[in-house]
């Protein structure tokens, strides 16, 4: 022990909190990462900033909301001026690595700032050109970048760069990515960066909840029983359910529901092989193990599919469990916290300060939180990008931005830029099937005014009635609103 | 609904009736072109704001270009993000209506929206002023301006012809694009461009400068033809508004606020400090903002401010008394056209950040608030010659026979939510029309 405990972060992609029952009655899915958790402090109301994974992580790395860190749908990309988590614990003497199985983590998207060492585990060979990554450019972005980032990814030789892409595409076709491969990766991270001897801090993203739900078949059928033999026929492609073009009966989507909870068992034993190895590595005794998600998942609620165009309860709500030392006190809290919340209590747990700013998470163990935030600058892949696959007809009335404003008491509005304005009682209505903005128009109206005061998407706070936020977003030109203004005569 | 800014109502009828503006002329026949008033104080954020809410500066937020910090003594521009009502899309959205906004001062940074919007002055930065931003690049391409550049175009008049033409061109263009690809139930555009002609050039006009006067017919006579294609442009059965923020007039003098304050012994800055609020004497009782924006300098709030809560009435009574003896030293005239307290011009949420009271601005004189000027009267800024009057705005509504006035731009938001058929309470203003749409609209 080095004095300050090692830390590990560990993202969960794609799981829902209550799939994955942490924090609840045992017999779900994941019973060794429940029994792990059960040992610390596990968070039951936890919401993530954003559905999906490039902002959450941004905000899981800075402690931030997106509006205040800026990488979003419309920005694809963490840059500007707060520091990561991991360049806060490097400055404080950690050894830094990241063992990331999703694209969107690593160095294209700006996310391995403050890594020593990043692995894309989505490579095979951790070395050559990374080809998935200019897949990926290439979807998002149209072609205009692609050759720029082809020519980049070669550099790094043709062989490796080849053997990667075809690893990755045939593991991504057949729905496995890997997580036993990552957490051995990640095992061997650690005890690299443990031999500098300094405290570690390692993040690592598993992927294997995320589409295609196709784990080993043993997980199927302990999963499925006897419904195992329709699983191979039931669709799993997302956009073809949101369009209308593939029907999905109750049974399918229950199948579809077994499959996802399949993966979860799946990930639970890569977790537990995973644990055993950090004990070997760092010791769990001296390491502050940190699980979350960046989102969840929707299953066919609301005839929606994957994990976008919404702000609902599947994808916002996810598990948050810490353990080891610097762990809240342990037990289940059942207050409202945000993921934001995660690194300013890393943060403090490493002996550092967590900086108190507007945007801003604090520590898990603060006074409870009167609100949590989510926002949705825009649908991802973005319309253009769907019109280049296809016709992006049927998506249209998804074409808009949501931000969703969630209170103690279990109100929850979700503004649209489409006008659209819901209000829910979760405490009553924990599926969001009864709006109550039709007969309560006045309180949703008021829930709105307070979610625009909560920040924009485009920088600072709208400042409440009788007070005045900084005069200018962080990179407002104040010069030259002054010039324009002087030029005309309003200013001497 | 088309806005000229700055266009006084009294120009436009006197162009129309000596035969220019052929297409304006024409569109007049069918309605009536009416004098509209402008908000208190008339400059553009605050007029489009009024305009584009629905609410007076103390439902909105917006009371100027500049603000005084109400915690300190700090000055700031409040942008888009610092009103606090919403805009008239975004009522409309609720109802499932789809708006293109273009150009509309007071809409930077450009906010996530149903529909498009591309922001109006003050909007530094094209990025930042494009929803949704996939339209940015088909806008560089055309390569669209916000704004003629005022500071170069200042003080040469053959930079400020070409920038004022292919600024409108430009406008034209992105009108043209966004006609064409987007659908829309409210359209609004609006051209700047004669704002800043006029800033510039009103007074060398009014006096009669063959070139001012020439640029001014050939500028306008551009804009004619801009709305002629317009109106042929627009789906049949369009309803067509137009319209402009506040008028304009001759200026003869520069009217320095805060030199005021300082002759009368309201206002001082610390000894040997540059003259700016930032060094003002916690003795000092009242500074103004421009233009005509009076406050009394409270204590409590502001580090340097002076006068206790109970004080206030007393110092604002002298104020206002004073301030009725404001007069022209040369000519005897009163400088402004009446003072207006904080409680009659400003109603809502924000009304208590409002100015503790306001003048009318009056032909001729220019309010300015800056708080370095060593004398009250001065003459127009170099290169600068024209200021705004605050009820000689114009607004004509095509087909509609309107409501008797007077009307006012906090109107125009009840009357466009009227056009579509959108309910929206809660508005300061009420539709301009005479009677209910069905009635009076073919």
């Amino acid at each position: 022990m080095t004095g300050r405990p090692h830390v590990v972060l560990v993202v969960l992609d794609t799981v829902r909190a209550d799939t994955a029952g942490l924090g609840g009655p045992a017999g779900g899915p994941m019973p060794a990462l429940h029994g792990f958790a059960g040992g610390g402090a596990v968070f039951t109301r936890a919401y993530s900033p954003s559905p999906w994974t490039l902002p959450s992580h941004a905000s899981l790395f800075t402690g931030a909301h997106v509006w205040r860190h800026g990488c979003s749908e419309l920005h694809r990309r963490l840059d500007g001026d707060l520091p990561t988590l991991a360049e806060r614990l490097a400055s404080a003497g950690y050894a830094t690595g990241a063992v990331s199985a999703n694209t969107w983590v690593g160095p294209d998207f700006g996310l391995d700032r403050g890594f020593e060492r990043f692995v894309r585990a989505w490579r095979l060979v951790d070395r050559g050109g990374d080809l998935a990554g200019v897949r990926r450019a290439g979807r998002e972005q149209g072609r205009t970048d692609l050759a720029e980032a082809l020519r980049r990814a070669m550099g790094g030789g043709f062989a490796p760069a080849t053997v990667n892409l075809a690893h990755y595409v045939l593991t991504r076709r057949r729905g496995r990515f890997g997580g036993a491969r990552v957490a051995r990766r990640a095992v061997g991270l650690a005890g690299d960066l443990a031999a500098s001897g300094r405290p570690v801090f390692l993040f690592v993203n598993f992927l294997d909840a995320h589409l295609r739900y196709w784990p080993a078949r043993r997980y199927r059928r302990a999963a499925l029983g006897a419904g195992a033999g329709r699983a191979r026929a039931v669709n799993q492609d997302p956009w073809a359910f949101i369009a209308g073009e593939a029907a999905m009966s109750d049974q399918d989507l229950e199948v579809l529901r077994g499959l996802y909870r399949a993966e979860l068992a799946h990930l639970d034993d890569v977790m537990a092989g995973f644990l055993a190895g950090l004990e070997r590595a760092l010791g769990l005794g001296d390491t502050l193990v940190a699980v979350t998600s960046d989102h969840g998942e929707h299953l066919g609620e609301h005839g929606l599919m994957d994990h976008q165009y919404s702000l609902g309860e599947p994808l916002l709500r996810v598990p948050l469990a810490l353990r080891g030392p610097g762990a809240p006190p342990a037990g289940v809290h059942p207050a409202l916290v945000q993921t934001v919340d995660l690194a300013p209590a890393l943060l403090e747990a490493a002996g550092l300060a967590a900086p108190d700013e507007p945007g801003l998470g604090r520590p898990l163990t603060s006074p409870p939180r009167d609100w949590a935030l989510a926002e949705y600058l825009g649908p991802q892949p973005t319309m253009a990008a769907m019109d280049r696959r296809g016709d992006a007809t049927p998506f249209r009335r998804y074409d808009r931005a949501l931000r969703a404003l969630v209170l103690a008491d279990g109100r929850k509005v979700v503004r649209g830029s489409d006008g659209s304005l819901t209000l829910h009682d979760l405490t009553t209505d924990p599926g969001e099937l009864h709006d109550l903005a039709p007969e309560r128009p006045e309180e949703a109206l008021d829930l709105d005014d307070r979610l625009t005061r909560l920040g924009g998407p485009d920088g600072d706070a709208v400042p409440p009635a009788g007070a005045v936020p900084a005069a200018t977003g962080p990179d407002e030109p104040d010069a030259e609103v002054r010039r324009a203004l002087e030029s005309l005569g309003y200013l001497q | 609904m088309l806005g000229l800014d700055g266009t006084p109502c009294s120009w436009l009828r006197a162009e129309t009736a000596a035969g220019r503006l052929p297409n304006l002329a024409a569109l007049f026949q069918d309605g009536s072109l009416v004098p509209l008033r402008s908000s208190l104080p008339a400059v553009s954020s605050t007029a489009w704001t009024t305009f584009f809410t629905g609410q007076d500066p103390g439902g909105h937020g917006i009371f100027g270009f500049m603000e005084c910090r109400p915690d300190s003594h700090d000055l700031w521009f409040p942008n888009y993000r610092h009103v606090a009502a919403p805009a008239v899309w975004d009522l409309a959205a609720r109802a499932g209506r789809r708006s293109v906004v273009l150009n509309l001062p007071g809409t930077y940074p450009a906010p996530a929206m149903h529909g498009v919007l591309v922001s109006g002055f003050v909007a530094p930065s094209l990025e930042r002023s494009v929803h949704p931003p996939a339209l940015l690049p088909r806008l560089q391409a055309m390569g669209y301006r916000i704004d003629v550049d005022a500071f170069t175009a200042r003080g040469s008049f053959e930079r400020l012809e070409a920038d004022l033409f292919q600024t409108l061109a430009t406008r034209w263009q992105a009108v043209r694009l966004l006609l064409e690809q987007e659908h829309w139930d409210l359209f609004v555009a609006v051209v700047t461009e004669t704002d800043r002609l006029y800033h510039f050039l009103w007074n060398a006009m009014a006096e009669g400068d063959p070139r001012a006067v020439d640029l001014f017919r050939r500028f306008h006579a551009e804009v004619d033809r801009f709305v002629g294609w317009l109106a042929e442009a627009l789906p049949d059965g369009t309803h067509l508004i137009i319209m402009s923020d506040h008028g304009f007039t001759t200026e003869h003098r520069d009217v320095h606020t805060n030199a005021w304050l300082r002759e009368r012994g309201y206002l001082s800055f610390d000894h040997g400090a540059s003259p700016g609020l930032g060094s003002i004497d916690p003795r000092s009782t009242v500074f103004s903002l421009d233009p005509g924006r009076f406050y009394v300098n409270r204590a409590g709030r502001r580090p340097r401010g002076g006068v206790p809560e109970r004080e206030v009435a007393a110092v604002v009574e002298r104020l206002v008394a004073d301030l009725a003896d404001l007069r022209d030293p040369d000519t005897g005239e009163l400088v402004h056209a009446g003072v207006v307290l904080r409680d009659d011009a400003y109603h809502g949420p924000r009304a208590a950040l409002g100015p503790d009271c306001c003048v009318r601005p009056k032909p001729g004189y220019e309010l300015k608030g800056g708080a370095a000027a060593p004398s009250v009267f001065a003459p127009p800024a170099a290169g600068l010659g024209g200021m705004h009057t605050s009820d000689d705005a114009h607004l004509f509504v095509r087909g509609a026979v309107l409501r008797s006035g007077p009307l006012g731009l906090e109107d125009l938001a009840p009357t466009i939510l009227e056009l579509l058929e959108v309910e929206a309470p809660g508005l300061r203003g009420r539709s301009v029309l005479a009677a209910s749409r069905t009635a009076v609209l073919r």
